[in-house]
C-alpha cells in the first residue's frame, strides 16, 4: 500500500475563485524520496499545507489518501499523529512557549492519540539530546522558546529537530534548504538522510538542485502552475538547473 | 442622618446602618470613622458618570443592601481550614494570619516568628496603637473622592497593621476567608510600613466557597521607606457573587524597589485601585497581573501612578484572558510632574479575548509634563493566534491542549514579573488549572 497517494487534487483559496491547485496526482510509496521543484508561486507550499490540514483551503475535486486512510476528513492534530509531518518553509515564533515543553507535549500527544505510553522525562530528554546533538543544535537554544530569536538557518535546523524527535511516516519538507548555509545543509541533510527508512517516505520541495546531491530522490517532479508537468529520476532535476523552467511551464500553459 | 430617595438600597444601607456599626467596632480617638462616613454620605457609590468609574458602575453593580459585618462569626473550622489549603501558596513555607468575615484569628494563624516582622490585629491594637500605625493609617497616598476608600474607613473592623525592621526571611500570607452568609460587607485594612533598607515579601490570599453573596473592601496601605523592597502577590478567588473592592496606596522612599502583583479569578464584580507615590528618586515600581474571566465577570484594574520626584521607573503589565460575558477593564494614568526628569514609565495591558461576547475596554492616560522622559503605553486585544494555533496542531497536540499551550504563555509574561520563582511556578500552575475547569475548547 502506498503511504501516499494524491488523485485530481483541485484547491482555492477560501473564499477565491482562482485556483490554485488544477489536478494534481502523485503516488508516493514506502522508502521513496519524491523531489517537488517549481517556480515561485507554483503552489509547492499549498500542495504541503493542504496535506497538513491548513484551514485557508477548499478542497473542490479530488482525493488524498494516506496509508488507506481519507487524509482530508482527519484533523490537523490526527494527521500528525498519525505520522504526517511538515517541516515548514517558514517557521513562526511561539513567544512564551519553551522549545522543551513544546517537544514533550507534542511528542506525548502523539504517542497518547495512537495508544502508547507517555514518555517519562529522563527518557524524553535522552532523545532530545541525542538528536539535538546529531543536528548540532545547542542545548542553550531549546532553552528558549519555540523559534524565538532564532535565525533563519536555525528555525530549519529546529523543524528538522522536531522531526527527527516526531518520527513521521511521510515527511514533507517545505524548502528546508534555503536560508541554510554549507555545513548547515550538510548537517541537515545528514539529519534527513538519518530517517530514511522502508517504511517511511519524504516529499522534498526545494529550489536547489544541491540539496538533491545529499538527499538523493528517487523520483523528482516539476509542478508548474497547480500542476505537475513533468515526472522523472534524480537526473531531472540536473537538467533544470541547467535550462530552468522555461520548457515546462510553457507546456503547463 | 435621613434616608435619601436618591440612595441605592445599597447606599442606604451603608448610610442608615452606620450609627449601630460605630457602637460595635474597635474605636480609637484618632480614627476618624464619622468624618469617612460623612465623605461616603456626599460621595455615594461610584457611577458611570464618573470619569474614572466609567467602565465599573457601582452604583449599578453593588446590587442591594449589603450591611456592614461587625460581628465576629462562628467559625467553621474545617471549612476555613480547607478553604486556606486552596491557596497557591500552601506549598511554600511562609507564615500566616488569617482573616474570617472580617476578624483576625489567630488560632488559625501562624504569625512569623523573626524578629524582622511584627504583625498586629488591627483591632486589638487600635485603641493603644504605636505611632507607625496611628500616623499612617488612612494617611498614604489619600484620595479624598475616593467613596470605596471612605467606605471602608468607616466600617473596618479588623485587618492587620505589619511593620518590617529589617530583612524578612520568611514570606507572610494574608489569607481572607469569607463564607457563606446573608449579604454582607467586609471592611478589612491593611497597613504595612517598611523601614529603610528592610524588605518582605507579602501574599495576599482571598478565598469563600462558591456562593457568598457579600461585598469584600479590603484598602492595603503601604510605606515603604530609603531602599526597601516589597514583594507582594495577591490571588483573588473569592465566590461567583462576590463584589470585591481592593485599593491599594503605596508611597515609596528613594530606591525602594515596589513590587505588587494580582492574580484575579474570583468575584462577580472586582476593581482593584492602586494609587502609587514616589517620595524620593531612583525608586522602582513595578504592577502587573492577570485575569482570568468567564461567565458574567466583570473585573477592573485601575492604576494612577504619580511621578512627583525624578530618576523612577514604573512598569506595568496586565493580562487578562475573558470568556464568555466576560469583561475585562484596564484604566492606567501615570502622571509626571514637571520636575520628574529621566521618568521612565512603561504600562502593557493586553487581553485575549475566547468568546464573541467577551469584552475589554482600556483607558491608558499619559499626563507628562517633564520634557525628558520616557514613557509608553500600549493595549491590545485580540484572539488566539490561528498560525500559532496551526504549527501547534500539526505537531500533534489537539486543539484544547494548543489553545491552553498558547494562553498558559499569554499569562506567562506577566507571571514573569514576580520575583520568586516558586511562586511564578504556582502562579502558571494556578493559570493552567483555570484553563482546565473554563473548557475553553469547546468555545471555538
Ligand atoms: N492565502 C492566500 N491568499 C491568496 N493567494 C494565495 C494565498 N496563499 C497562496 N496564494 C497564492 O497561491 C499561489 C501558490 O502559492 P504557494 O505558496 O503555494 O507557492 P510556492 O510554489 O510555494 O512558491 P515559492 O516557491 O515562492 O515558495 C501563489 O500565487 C500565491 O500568491
Ligand atoms: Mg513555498
Amino acid at each position: 500500500m502506498s503511504i501516499l497517494e494524491i488523485k485530481n487534487l483541485h484547491v482555492k483559496i477560501e473564499g477565491e475563485d482562482t485556483e490554485i491547485l488544477r489536478g494534481i496526482d502523485l503516488t508516493v510509496n514506502p522508502g521513496e524520496v519524491h523531489a517537488i521543484m517549481g517556480p515561485n508561486g507554483s503552489g509547492k507550499s499549498t500542495l504541503s499545507y493542504v496535506l497538513s490540514g491548513k484551514d485557508d483551503y477548499e478542497i473542490t475535486e479530488g482525493s488524498v489518501t494516506y496509508k488507506g486512510d481519507d487524509l482530508l476528513e482527519m484533523e490537523v492534530d490526527e494527521r500528525a499523529s498519525a505520522g504526517v509531518f511538515l517541516a515548514f518553509q517558514y517557521p513562526i515564533e511561539i513567544p512564551g512557549v519553551p522549545t522543551m515543553t513544546f517537544l514533550r507535549t507534542a511528542l506525548n500527544a502523539q504517542r497518547k492519540a495512537r495508544g502508547e505510553e507517555e514518555l517519562t522525562t529522563p527518557a524524553f530528554m535522552k532523545v532530545v539530546r541525542e538528536k539535538s546533538q546529531m543536528l548540532k543544535i545547542r542545548q542553550e537554544m531549546l532553552k528558549r522558546p519555540v523559534n524565538v530569536g532564532f535565525s533563519g538557518g536555525e528555525k530549519k535546523r529546529a523543524e528538522i529537530l522536531q522531526m527527527a524527535v516526531l518520527e513521521p511516516s511521510l515527511c514533507v519538507l517545505d524548502e528546508t534548504d534555503s536560508g541554510l548555509d554549507i555545513d548547515a545543509l550538510k548537517i541537515v541533510a545528514e539529519g534527513v538522510n538519518a530517517l530514511r527508512s522502508p517504511e517511511r517516505a519524504m516529499v522534498v520541495i526545494t529550489h536547489y538542485q544541491r540539496l538533491l546531491n545529499y538527499i538523493v530522490p528517487d523520483h523528482v517532479h516539476v509542478l508548474s502552475q497547480g500542476r505537475i508537468v513533468k515526472s522523472g529520476g534524480k537526473e531531472l532535476a540536473l537538467e533544470l538547473e541547467e535550462s530552468g523552467y522555461e520548457n515546462f511551464t510553457e507546456q503547463a500553459a | 442622618m435621613t434616608a435619601s430617595p436618591n440612595r441605592t438600597p445599597a447606599e442606604e444601607a451603608f448610610v442608615s446602618g452606620f450609627a449601630a456599626a460605630e457602637a460595635a467596632l474597635p474605636s480609637a480617638e484618632w480614627l476618624k470613622r464619622k468624618q469617612a462616613l460623612a465623605a461616603f454620605n456626599e460621595l455615594g457609590l461610584p457611577h458611570r458618570r464618573i470619569e474614572a468609574w466609567k467602565y465599573t458602575d457601582l452604583r449599578n453593580l453593588v446590587d442591594g443592601a449589603y450591611p456592614a459585618q461587625t460581628d465576629a462569626t462562628l467559625v467553621d473550622v474545617e471549612q476555613v481550614q480547607e478553604l486556606a489549603a486552596r491557596s497557591i501558596f500552601a506549598g511554600i513555607d511562609r507564615a500566616t494570619a488569617v482573616f474570617v468575615d472580617g476578624r483576625f484569628r489567630s488560632e488559625l494563624s501562624a504569625l512569623p516568628e523573626e524578629s524582622a516582622i511584627e504583625v498586629l490585629s488591627l483591632s486589638d491594637n487600635l485603641a493603644d496603637a504605636p505611632k507607625w500605625l496611628s500616623e499612617n493609617l488612612g494617611s498614604v497616598v489619600p484620595q479624598a473622592d475616593d467613596a470605596v476608600a471612605a467606605l471602608n474607613l468607616a466600617y473596618m473592623s479588623d485587618g492587620a497593621a505589619i511593620y518590617v525592621s529589617g530583612k524578612c526571611e520568611q514570606p507572610l500570607e494574608l489569607v481572607f476567608v469569607h463564607s457563606s452568609g446573608e449579604p454582607r460587607t467586609v471592611s478589612q485594612r491593611v497597613l504595612i510600613v517598611v523601614d529603610d533598607e528592610a524588605s518582605c515579601e507579602i501574599y495576599e490570599t482571598h478565598v469563600s466557597p462558591a456562593n457568598g453573596r457579600y461585598v469584600s473592601n479590603v484598602v492595603t496601605e503601604v510605606v515603604l521607606g530609603d531602599k526597601a523592597t516589597f514583594d507582594h502577590v495577591k490571588t483573588q478567588n473569592d465566590g461567583s457573587e462576590a463584589v470585591h473592592l481592593a485599593n491599594l496606596h503605596a508611597k515609596l522612599g528613594a530606591e525602594a524597589k515596589f513590587n505588587s502583583f494580582s492574580a484575579t479569578s474570583g468575584a462577580r464584580v472586582s476593581r482593584q485601585q492602586a494609587f502609587v507615590e514616589y517620595a524620593g528618586e531612583h525608586t522602582d515600581a513595578n504592577i502587573s497581573g492577570v485575569y482570568l474571566l468567564a461567565d458574567k465577570q466583570h473585573g477592573d484594574s485601575t492604576l494612577v501612578i504619580d511621578h512627583a520626584v525624578p530618576n523612577c521607573t514604573s512598569r506595568e503589565m496586565f493580562k487578562l484572558v475573558l470568556n464568555d460575558h466576560a469583561r475585562g477593564v484596564f484604566q492606567g494614568k501615570v502622571t509626571v510632574r514637571p520636575h520628574a526628569q529621566k521618568t521612565d514609565g512603561k504600562q502593557m495591558a493586553q487581553a485575549l479575548l475566547l468568546a464573541p461576547d467577551a469584552e475589554f475596554d482600556s483607558k491608558p492616560e499619559l499626563e507628562i509634563f517633564a520634557d525628558d522622559v520616557v514613557c509608553g503605553h500600549g493595549a491590545t486585544a485580540g484572539e488566539l493566534d490561528e498560525d500559532l494555533l496551526f504549527y501547534l496542531r500539526a505537531r500533534g497536540i489537539p486543539k484544547d491542549q494548543a489553545m491552553a499551550l498558547l494562553i498558559a504563555a499569554f499569562v506567562g509574561e506577566a507571571v514573569e514579573e514576580v520575583s520568586s520563582e516558586a511562586v511564578r511556578d504556582a502562579l502558571n500552575e494556578m493559570a493552567t488549572s483555570w484553563l482546565t475547569t473554563h473548557k475553553t475548547g469547546a468555545l471555538c
